[in-house]
Order: C-alpha cells, then structure tokens, then sequence
C-alpha cells in the first residue's frame, strides 16, 4: 500500500535504514563521551548527502559529525581518507575515470574478439557458441558505450567536472549505466557460464582437480571426456547413437591435447573479458565500499 | 550433427589474423569511440549551448554516433559489402564537427585532437592491412553463403 509520500523523498531514507542497523550506530555513538550526541551524515557515490541526525551540542559546543562515505573507487586507508577529506572540496576523478576508460575500452575490443572467435569454443560450449557470439556482441557493443561515456567523462574532467556531477545526479543517466553495466555484466555471465560448464565437464571426465585440468591428459581420459562433452552436446540423443556416430566418422573419438588446450585458453580469454567487465561495473558503482569519517572543527592545531 | 570445424586449425587461423590485422582494426576501433567522446565534450556541446539546447542533445547524439559505429563494426566484422557506407560517414561527420568547431574556438592540443583522430581514423580505414582484413572477411562471407545454398 502506498503511503501517499512521494517516491523521490523516502527512497534514500529507506534505502539507508534497510542497509544499516542506524538505532545501533546511535548508540555506538552516543556511547563514546568523545563523540556523544554527534550528527551523522550519509554521502553517497553521487555525491547526495543526507543528515541522517543532527548534531546534538553534548560532547561539545562546536558540531561533530560521523561521516558515512560511499566510495566507489578501491578501498583505501583511513589516514589516506582522512587526508582527502581534510585536503580537496572535490575529488578529482580524473584516475578513476581513466581507469574506467581501460577496462571499458580493453572490454569493447576483448568482446569483439570474443564474438568474431567464438566458433572456437565450440567444442566445449556444447553448441551455444552462436548463442553466445550475439550475446557477446551485444555486451561488446554496450561496452564501446561505456568506453565512450568514460572517456567522455575523462574529458569533462578535464574541461568541466561539474557537469559530471550533474549528468551523476540525473535519473535516466544513472539508469542508462546501469543498464549498460548489466549487458555487459551478462556478456561476463554467458561467458562464465560457459566456463564453469567445461570445468565441471573435464572434472567429471577425468575426476581431476580444478587447479589440475590444465595438465595433458592421457588418451583414455581425453576419450572419457569427448564422451561427456558430445552426451552434453546431444542431449536427446542415445549413448548408442553417439557411438555409432563416433566409429561412423561424424563425431570426434577422442580431442586432441592440442585441441582441449585450445578450448581452455579460448575460455580464460572470454574470462579476462568478463573479469574487465566485472570491474568496469565495480567502478562505475553498482558494487560500493563505504569509508566512515569524523568531521570536527578545532579551534587551534594541535598534535 | 557432423563434426566438422577443426577448432586447432581455427586457432591457427585466428591467432595469425591477430598478429596481422589486430593493431590496426583495433586502433582503428578505440580512435573513433575516442573520437565521438571527445567531440560529445567539445563540439557537440558547443553547438547545443549554441542553439540553446540542453546539454543533453550532445550526449544523445554522441550516443547514437556511437551505437550507429558500433552497427557499422558489427557489419564489418560479418563481412558486408556496405559496412564501408556507414563507417566513413560518422568518420566524415566526426571531421566536421571537429573542424567546424575549430573555426570558432582557440586552435589549442585538446581542441585538435578530434579533427587528428578522424582524419587518422579514415587514414587506418583506407589502409592496405586495413582493407585487406575487411575484404577478407567479405570473402569469407561469400564462401559461407555460398556452401549454404543447395546445388543447383
């Protein structure tokens, strides 16, 4: 049932109060003499601050407050934020953002790759790989998007920052991020999928460990696992007809080392686009770290 | 089903066409998306606070220059004959926001940089390891349409 409320006032909020325990953090607070009665303040990864309690004049005249900070760059020290905090206004995003533009550009090219060579996996993605060249192009082409949004960004950064800020705290721009962010995220997904299918394949062929599958196999457990992967690729077919198929000459007796390599090394370069992906997406802010700051006014510097 | 793809010798083709065509396509590929952003930060926005549009038209369009690009990759990399006739348009399109806005900003790097990567870009596209990839892939094209079609 709605509350009549309009949606844009109470989702923070909401969204704050289902992630943190904020009655505990009070009294966390409210228990150190040192910071009793401080205000604390929620600054997200778009820069939008929320005052989730107001400083209470108790611990001391002039106003302290906890500082919750979403970070949605790599996890830092808290001298290293401490200093940040005390020293810039505004971050300069210019590394982030330059980052940003690798992983997305070496992504769009990777993918790319990925869907021009994906035949070549077809050995081990039991006949999906057409399947997953469209999806690869689909996540290749969402990820030159994102590699124009990132350089665009890097360029803003450059000439005007402000107007990054401002394209962060659209609804839409947010929306379309994400959005490309999940495409690509289920280019990585195909990929992976894929992925784990041939390791639980070799495994169950061979009874191998997984930090063992790169190791030459002898000729009968390369057959054992041809068996597996064409049973896989065959779903509705009898073990008796693959059989037959296989002494007929239209199915393969048994892979090559050379051939099973190839399939491997065709996997783990789907992954290194994938694990590009995954990171652009981390820097982008769909997975977020979160520093906890005090903010307090001295009247003089002491050590 | 008949096993017909040999995936080492798809390999060895694939890995030989890396070493050969890869630096150019993928340079190719990387300058004109570097091209379109940069054009979306400075020409396209000029000329959106120039006809008092909201700046967001410049992102839109730099957008669909992009999404239109990327077509125009997907094309190529299957092999069509046109993806020429959309390749080269955005790359001319992209010269002329870049020199158009040129004539009325300072000539500085960062201002230039779009019209050098454009006309860079059209440079690699007309290349002969350029053009040769791209006719090869058509071939390919052909050979596949071909073997598909029943004997007559």
């Amino acid at each position: 049932m709605r509350s009549g409320v309009p949606d844009a006032h109470t989702t923070t909020r909401q969204r704050l109060t289902s992630l943190l325990d904020l009655p505990k953090l009070y009294r966390t607070i409210d228990a150190d003499p040192a910071i009793v009665g401080a205000g604390v303040v929620h600054i997200d990864s778009a820069y939008q601050v929320t005052v989730l309690r107001e400083f209470v004049p108790l611990c001391s005249i002039k106003p302290k407050r906890v500082i919750l900070r979403e970070v949605a760059g790599p996890a830092m020290t808290a001298d290293q934020y401490a200093e940040l905090a005390a020293s810039s206004p505004r971050e300069s995003q210019l590394w982030r953002e330059a980052s940003g533009i690798a992983a997305s550009c070496g992504g769009a090219v990777i993918g790319y790759i990925v869907a021009k060579s994906g035949i070549a996996a077809m050995p081990f993605s039991a006949g999906a790989s057409l399947a997953l060249s469209y999806a690869a192009y689909s996540a290749a082409t969402a990820s030159a998007l994102q590699c124009v949004n990132s350089s665009w960004r890097v360029s803003n950064e450059l000439t005007h920052p402000a107007k990054n800020d401002y394209y962060d705290s659209l609804s839409w721009y947010q929306a379309m991020t994400v959005a490309l962010d999940g495409i690509s995220l289920v280019g990585a997904g195909t990929t992976t999928f894929a992925t784990v299918k041939s390791v639980m394949a070799i495994k169950r062929a061979t009874g191998r460990n997984s930090t063992d599958i790169l190791r030459l196999m002898s000729r009968q457990e390369r057959a054992k696992l041809t068996t597996e992967v064409l049973r896989l690729q065959n779903p509705r077919h009898p073990r008796e007809m693959i059989r037959l198929k296989q002494l007929a000459g239209q199915l393969p007796k048994r892979y090559s080392n050379l051939q099973l390599r190839l399939g491997i090394l065709t996997q783990i370069k789907d992954q290194i686009g994938a694990t590009l992906a995954v990171g652009g997406s981390i820097y982008s802010g769909n997975i977020n770290h979160i520093v906890i700051g005090l903010y307090e006014e001295f009247s003089e510097y002491d050590l | 089903m008949i096993y017909s793809v040999d995936p080492f010798r798809e390999y060895r083709i694939w890995r030989r066409y890396a070493y050969r065509f890869l630096p150019s396509w993928a340079s190719a590929l990387l300058l004109m998306l570097n091209n379109i952003a940069i054009n979306m930060t400075l020409s396209l926005s000029y000329y959106a606070k120039a006809n008092h549009l909201p700046t967001e038209f410049s992102f839109g369009t730099g957008m669909a220059l992009c999404l239109i690009f990327c077509a125009g990759q997907i094309m190529l990399f299957e092999g069509f004959h046109h993806a020429r006739q959309i390749l080269v348009p955005i790359a001319i399109v992209n010269t002329f926001l870049a020199i158009g806005y040129l004539a009325n900003q300072p000539v500085t790097l960062f201002n230039l940089f779009p019209l050098f990567t454009s006309l860079l870009y059209i440079l690699i596209l007309n290349s002969k390891n350029h053009r040769r990839y791209t006719s090869m892939l058509r071939v390919k094209r052909r050979r596949k349409i071909r073997a598909s079609k029943p004997f007559a």
